[in-house]
């Protein structure tokens, strides 16, 4: 054994275990959690935007972004949705993840930087209000005009919302849908103009309707934060919806953002199997009939990705709105 | 793929007089299955009438391919009742409903509260072995097999006593799979003495309410799956999650005696230990090989396998494939797998216990990082002696604790 043929492990790789120092409800779908260094060491330092990644026991990494003071180095401060399709991850931190727990962590991370701006426009849904929380602040620092569109739900679903609009009195304008309905967004947004950045969190269809309206807008306007996929393939390509025809069990179903083929299906009542649920054990491995596939795992090569004939429906999705199955 | 396009490539098997169950060939089954997958993706063995696909590449396409590679039938196949036809004998739609409900009991929601649990009692017996300070031990029996037996039959809420019977019955279970001899006969005997406390832990009536074997009675009752398969199903956890996960964390102790710069490296780089683990059994497999049968004729990496053949997987010898790993032999924590070893199998039928193995044996390795400074080897490490299973049932070491912070 030499250096010479020792890998190089890549940053990504590298975790610590930080324990949860509290975690408190912010709503009642959300758990704060603030976790720390177990020795009270300073925490690696990140900008506003950046989030950090859990590796939780069962084995599933979750990427969560992060929700406190950039300078404060002493803690990483989280906002959780318990998201009911969760299959382990949110559930876990909120069910299973106590006070003094120790939690495997990477990162932080950061695709989505704040950029330079006389004016933000920041639009926020349900749990997407997370990574806005540090750029308000650094908006503020910044000297810029700014303000912030918060939707959910209803103001019980919603966390933080009390503590931004004390903080900013003014420029935080709340939008529960039971009380105001689904906000017209090109009336929130106004008309096309230079010198404005619009960022924005929330689910798939949020996004697209801002991707649509701000088509008409100076290019580099926009910029998105997706809920993260849970492999990096995935991030790559956004993530829509379309259907999936199981030829087998006769059964037509959608496959929203965010879920795959093999979670819809499973809760169908579809006999499918499944292990890594990360494109690389080969269990899931599903015929095509028709339609074509968007592959994202790591076991087929690239002819017969370009063969589409099989397919890991774990994480793999549709490019063709239609897509069936030999299932 | 076109028939025109790859016959004029294609050729007959290599004939091979390779006797991969003599005894001799079982002391030393890395060089001698290393041997055979030199040779070519697919030898015939001429001495049983089988074929063995020996390489990386070749042996990851037949698992993914099962309506060609069947798996209702395979080489020295005689039904046993060491080896249940449920899940390891069947193809889709059957294998499907046994699977799904085996992957169910082992879900994210099962994993997490085993976690919690494998974890407290990894870093005690870790504490308790360094609790007078350096401890010389067998990996083995002091180590591997006091982990597993106390953690993972406890999940299943199986009695305290007659555990150790697990070994024994797996034990067979790993050597049904091969030609009738002495070793054979020796192993199905001491197997037998274990059948009936199997049998009786694994009846429905036993089951604690909750439990792994609930669980899978329940679904029974739902009609997801039979009764009978439901038992067949825990005596496959029986069979498959004992003397398995025993032998690989014995290999991995080994692999990190023997590379006391890796212990260091992992050490230094805590974050390196779920590879660490698939680097020791991509090295070490647990299991040697698998069965398939042809479903007609094919052409695998040039060769021609006819219709009806009876084929070994040859799995461990793949995971030291120099065409897929560079310098196959070293062990390095930081190795690029690319995702992927064959250890676990591949495809529909991967190792139906995958992530519980997998959270035993991080676990148990993230508490020996936390705890021990040194892993030093005090004598000759000794290989068990199995058809299918591969594993070390000594490995005698020093344990020398961390100061600790």
């Amino acid at each position: 054994m030499t250096s010479e043929t020792m890998l190089r492990t890549p940053a990504t790789l590298t975790r610590q275990p930080l324990q949860v120092r509290s975690k408190r409800s912010a709503s009642d779908c959300v758990v704060e959690l603030e976790l720390v260094h177990p020795d009270g060491a300073a925490l690696p330092g990140w900008q506003p935007g950046a989030h950090i990644e859990l590796h939780l026991p069962s084995g599933l990494s979750r990427q969560y972004s992060l929700c406190g003071n950039p300078d404060d180095n002493s803690s990483y401060r989280l906002g959780i949705l318990n998201d009911p399709t969760s299959r382990g991850g949110s559930s876990y931190v909120h069910t299973g993840l106590a006070e003094d727990d120790n939690l495997e962590v990477s990162g932080p991370r950061n695709n989505f930087e704040l950029v330079e701006s006389p004016e933000y426009h920041f639009l926020a849904a349900g749990i997407g209000v997370t990574p806005m929380m540090p750029m308000l602040d650094e908006a503020e620092r910044r000297g810029a005009r700014w303000k912030l569109t918060y939707m959910g739900r209803s103001r019980s679903s919603m966390a933080f919302w009390q503590e931004l609009a004390a903080k900013y009195p003014g420029k935080i304008d709340i939008h529960p849908d039971d009380e105001f309905g689904f906000p017209d967004l090109g009336a929130l947004l106004g008309k096309p103009r230079d010198g404005v950045k619009v960022y924005a969190c929330g689910p798939e269809g949020l996004l697209r309707a801002l991707e649509g309206i701000c088509a008409g807008w100076p290019a580099g306007t926009l910029h998105l934060e997706r809920f993260a996929p849970k492999d990096p393939a995935a991030a790559m390509a956004p993530a829509i919806s379309f259907r999936v025809k199981l030829a087998l069990s006769g059964m037509e179903l959608e496959v929203p953002p965010g879920r795959s083929i093999v979670e819809v299906a499973e809760e169908a009542g579809a006999p499918v199997i499944f292990s890594c649920m990360e494109g690389t054990c080969g269990t899931c491995e599903t015929r095509i009939l028709s339609g074509e596939a968007d592959h994202r795992d790591s076991v087929l090569s690239d002819e017969e990705k370009a063969a589409n004939e099989m397919m890991m429906i774990c994480v793999s999705r549709s490019k063709s709105d239609v897509l069936e199955l030999e299932l | 793929m076109t028939e025109t396009n790859i016959l004029p490539e294609v050729i007959e098997a290599p004939v091979s007089g390779y006797d991969a169950f003599s005894l001799e060939t079982l002391q030393d089954v890395h060089t001698f299955d290393g041997e055979q997958r030199e040779i070519a993706p697919v030898v015939y063995m001429e001495k049983y009438g089988y074929y063995a696909i020996t390489r990386y590449a070749e042996i990851q396409k037949a698992l993914r391919d099962w309506r060609t590679f069947s798996s209702t039938d395979r080489p020295f196949y005689a039904p046993s009742a060491f080896r249940p036809r449920t899940l390891i004998l069947e193809d889709p739609p059957e294998h499907t409903a046994s699977k799904a409900a085996v992957f169910k009991v082992f879900d994210a929601e099962n994993l997490a509260k085993m976690s919690t649990y494998f974890k407290a009692e990894a870093e005690r017996l870790i504490d308790n072995l360094l609790a007078d300070g350096p401890a010389e031990i067998n990996a083995y029996t002091d180590l591997s097999v006091k982990y597993v037996l106390k953690v993972f039959p406890d999940v299943l809420g199986l009695p305290e006593e007659g555990r150790e019977l697990l070994l024994k019955f797996g034990d067979a279970v790993f050597n049904v799979f091969g030609p009738p001899s002495d070793l054979q006969a020796a192993k199905l005997a001491s197997g037998t003495e274990a059948m009936e406390w199997v049998e009786s832990n694994t009846a429905r009536d036993v089951q604690a309410d909750g439990g792994i074997g609930w669980q899978l009675y329940s679904m029974a009752d739902e009609g997801k799956i039979s009764e009978h398969t439901a038992q067949q199903i825990l005596k496959s956890i029986f069979a498959a999650g004992f003397d398995t996960t025993t032998a690989s964390i014995a290999s991995m102790i080994r692999a990190f005696a023997d590379n006391p710069g890796e212990w260091q490296k992992l050490r230094e780089n805590p974050g390196l230990v779920d590879n660490a683990w698939e680097e020791a059994i991509r090295l070490y497999p647990a299991s040697r090989y698998g069965g398939r049968w042809a479903t007609k004729e094919t052409v695998l990496g040039g060769v021609r396998i006819p219709e009806g053949a009876k084929i070994l997987t040859m799995w461990l010898g793949a995971g030291r494939d120099p065409r897929q790993y560079d310098a196959p032999d070293e062990f390095h924590v930081d190795r690029d797998l690319k995702n992927a070893h064959l250890s676990f199998g591949f495809g529909i039928h991967t190792c139906a216990g995958n992530q519980v193995a997998r959270l035993e044996a991080r676990t148990l390795l993230r508490a020996m990082v936390e705890r021990i400074e040194k892993i030093e080897l005090t004598g000759e490490p000794r290989k068990t002696v199995n058809y299918q299973a591969f594993g070390h049932d000594h490995v005698p070491v020093r344990l020398t604790p961390a100061v600790s912070a």
